[in-house]
């Protein structure tokens, strides 16, 4: 009867230390998983921006030419990344903008948890005239 | 009976040390979430500025007609006066505006003086460059201090048939370097003035007029029939900061982070 007793209290323990780890276990997973996320997220978004305004600074994109843009993106991508790009132009007709073109680049957007999207503008010029307003957008993951 | 209180104790304990490990890691996660995402949010809001500066900054230097350079700490500006530009540059002032008010969220324009007056400020030193209407006739000059000098060359098209100095007598501590060439007659004059009083220069009779004011300000009006092409370079020397450089002021852009209760400002630097 003592030894039946003393089972069931040490297993009552036993149960009482399992729950008590497995409960901390799961915190400690589901706090590190949240930073790991977001922090990535954060470094993707930074590369996306850092690769649309090189494409910008550099000029691709004033040649609004998908191949010339294309290759300038696969450049300056790192590997591990992949992104697309839409590129919207307006153009400047009598002082009204009308849609004119659109280049899409890059693969399609991967079903992926971990995404991020931004936007950047940017204009060419006809002489002293604004011609084209264009609109980047850009989609990037983790391959 | 004493058994059974010690096991109820036991698990209401254990409960609480349940209860209490969610709760914190309910507000640690909160607490992390905004430390996390705000990075994120900072990095579109900074992205999100200097785009539309980048934007600006080519609208100026390729609409406007007004061209800018900087060489050590002499800064340039030339254009022609009145300016023939004012409407391609203003067109492209308001189609962007509406361009980003459709396409781009959290970035707030306010480019009315932009397009109306189309100011440059220097800094550090706080000399602005500025117009009483931008396409109009006269341009400004209004530093902070009086510790710098002008160079003007003006090229008219026109006869220039007589230039009349008015200097009055005082500490002639700034030096200004005028010329102006006609068609035909010319003028070239290196004067030395007192900031702190009003000095003018006035050609044909007045129909164009240079004016330094007190606190060194400079103001140039033509009235001439045809337009005149005007360089007006600041001599920034003499001030304690050096290392100039030309910007847009800092009222036309912010990019907003409302969820944060943060906004980005700042200014734009054309040259």
């Amino acid at each position: 009867m003592k030894m039946n007793k003393g089972f069931v209290l040490t297993l009552d323990a036993a149960v009482a230390a399992f729950l008590v780890l497995t409960i901390l276990a799961y915190a400690n997973y589901l706090v590190n998983e949240s930073e790991v996320t977001q922090w990535s997220e954060y470094n993707m978004l930074s590369t996306g921006y850092d690769v649309a305004t090189m494409l910008c600074h550099t000029g691709a994109f004033q040649t609004l030419n998908a191949s010339l843009i294309e290759n300038s993106l696969q450049q300056a991508l790192p590997a591990n990344y992949a992104m697309r790009i839409q590129v919207d132009s307006y153009q400047n007709i009598g002082g009204v903008l009308y849609p004119q073109t659109q280049i899409v680049i890059g693969p399609e957007i991967a079903d992926s948890a971990l995404k991020t999207h931004g936007k950047r503008t940017f204009l060419t010029f006809t002489g002293n005239n604004a011609g084209t307003y264009n609109l980047v957008e850009f989609w990037i993951w983790l391959k | 009976m004493k058994k059974g209180i010690v096991f109820t104790i036991g698990l209401a304990l254990l409960a609480l040390t349940v209860l209490t490990l969610a709760t914190t890691m309910l507000l640690y996660r909160q607490s992390m979430q905004d430390l996390v995402y705000a990075p994120s949010a900072m990095e579109r809001a900074y992205n999100t500025f200097h785009s539309a500066a980048d934007d600006l900054k080519d609208i100026v230097l390729q609409a406007s007609g007004v061209a800018v350079t900087v060489d050590g700490n002499d800064i340039t500006f030339t254009e022609t006066i009145p300016n023939p530009n004012v409407l391609a540059y203003q067109t492209s002032i308001d189609l962007y505006a509406n361009f980003i008010s459709s396409n781009v969220d959290n970035l707030e324009l306010d480019l009315n003086h932009l397009r109306n007056t189309l100011t440059f400020v220097t800094l550090p030193q706080n000399v602005s460059y500025t117009h009483n209407t931008f396409g109009g006739k006269t341009i400004y000059v209004l530093p902070s201090t009086t510790n710098l000098n002008y160079s003007l060359s003006l090229q008219a098209s026109e006869n220039v048939s007589n230039c009349t100095y008015d200097i009055p007598p005082g500490d002639n501590t700034m030096a200004v370097y005028f010329e102006i060439t006609g068609n035909p007659g010319s003028c070239t004059q290196t004067l030395l003035i007192d900031p702190s009083t009003s000095s003018s220069i006035y050609i044909n009779e007045g129909s164009m007029t240079v004016s330094i004011t007190p606190g060194g300000r400079l103001s140039v009006q033509s009235n001439l029939v045809s337009s005149i092409n005007l360089t007006t370079t600041l001599h920034l020397a003499g001030q304690p900061n050096n290392n100039p450089g030309v910007y847009l002021p800092d009222d036309m852009l912010t990019a907003s982070l409302s969820d944060y209760g943060m906004e980005k400002r700042g200014y734009v630097k054309i040259a």
